[in-house]
């Protein structure tokens, strides 16, 4: 899974009950516009992601109505899990990160 | 006499504001127009699956955001970028939805790229990205440099007349042409840059207070031009695939998610081929 996956799978467990948009999402995760929609897409083959548009008036609101994302039931658990086993990774990482020669080689 | 004056000057920046509303409308009116367009260029290429999945959801983005020009034109560019890539992801889709039946059924037009291989395709993935991220820089340095030149401009044509006004053309005309070289911006904004520094220059050369006021007027041209060419992105409709879909890009859609193998269509592995070449064998004149 990469990084950006995860960018996006961690702003939508931020607050997992809400109905996240392409473009809300986008800014959330630091990602640009274009780097979401194929996320989403994949998300959403995987099952993790259902997607339904949003229930207003675009009338009374001056807009057209958005498309909206959530975490399936089968999406929130695995999401959670990749999530923690990224950042278990991570963290098993750090003391290798620690030692660092005095002098790096200069590379060619 | 004063009550005069102060009715000419209530009519004057009556008729400024209406004006300045005027104008801001019409190029707002414009941006916009522009942005929607492109968007439905995008939505346009894409294959009719995708289409009738996408579009109704990229306009409804676009519609919400396109009060807001540079927010509506980053997401126009980001949606191009995203049309390519999901492009890419069909055309791979029957591939990896039955991995073990498109073993059997494709060979042996595709070809496959080892775990090894994908490796070495992500260091190469991630040395492009610091190189855009350097590009990124150098263009802001540019920039800055641009505008320096054009201080430096305005200051020997204010002392020195016409040889002024000759070194400052010499002095962009050089930084146009550095700019060009090196970086390949778009011609199209560096033509607006140039254009209205050279424009505020020979006002400058002229002295005066009409002239100052002419060139504050250019100087808000400028400006305009500049924030405008930049938020709609001037030059972008006429590439195929707009300015993020490089060869990284293409690459990278290929590779997000697939796994420790890879399967190529066999044009997109002789791509792949050609990039990895060109990136293990230096040009000569390095």
């Amino acid at each position: 899974m990469t990084t950006q996956t995860l960018a996006v799978i961690s702003t939508i467990l931020s607050d997992p009950n809400t109905d996240w948009y392409g473009l809300e999402l986008s800014k959330r995760s630091g990602l640009k516009p274009g780097t979401i929609y194929p996320i989403l897409d994949r998300l959403l083959k995987a099952g993790w992601l259902e997607r339904h548009w949003e229930d207003i008036d675009p009338a009374i609101e001056g807009r057209p109505r958005r498309r909206l994302y959530r975490l399936t039931y089968v999406g929130a658990p695995a999401a959670r899990q990749a999530l923690g086993e990224h950042l278990a990774s991570l963290r098993q990482a750090e003391p290798a990160e620690s030692f660092k020669p005095a002098h790096r080689p200069r590379l060619a | 006499m004063s009550i005069l004056l102060v009715i000419l000057a209530f009519t004057a920046g009556l008729a400024v504001t209406i004006l300045r509303a005027i104008v801001a409308d019409e190029v707002r009116g414009r941006i916009e127009r522009r942005i929607s367009a492109s968007v439905e260029a995008t939505i346009a290429s894409l294959p009719p699956e995708l289409r009738d999945e996408w579009a109704d959801e990229w306009r409804a983005e676009t519609a919400a955001a396109i009060s807001m020009p540079v927010t509506a034109a980053l997401l126009a560019r980001g949606l191009r970028h995203s049309a390519s890539q999901l492009k890419g992801d069909a055309a791979l889709a029957p591939t990896h939805a039955h991995p073990q039946q498109h073993r059997n059924a494709l060979k042996p037009a595709p070809e496959r790229i080892a775990a090894a291989a994908l490796r070495t395709l992500n260091a190469w993935i991630r040395r492009l990205d610091r190189d855009a991220i350097i590009d990124g820089l150098a263009y802001g340095i540019v920039v800055s440099f641009i505008l320096v030149l054009f201080g430096i401009g305005i200051v020997i044509v204010g002392d020195a007349g016409v040889f002024g006004l000759l070194a400052a053309c010499i002095l962009f005309g050089i930084g146009v042409g550095v700019v060009v070289a090196v970086v390949g911006v778009d011609v199209d904004v560096l033509l607006v840059l140039a254009c209205g520094a050279l424009a505020g220059s020979i006002v400058v050369a002229g002295g005066g207070i009409i002239e100052a006021g002419v060139l504050a007027a250019c100087g808000l041209v400028f400006a305009t031009a500049v924030a405008a060419a930049v938020a709609v992105g001037v030059g972008d409709e006429d590439k195929e695939d707009g300015p993020q879909v490089t060869p990284a890009g293409r690459l990278r859609a290929v590779l997000e998610g697939r796994g420790d193998e890879l399967v190529l269509t066999a044009e997109q592995a002789r791509e792949v081929d050609a990039m990895l070449k060109s990136w293990r064998e230096p040009p000569a004149n390095c």
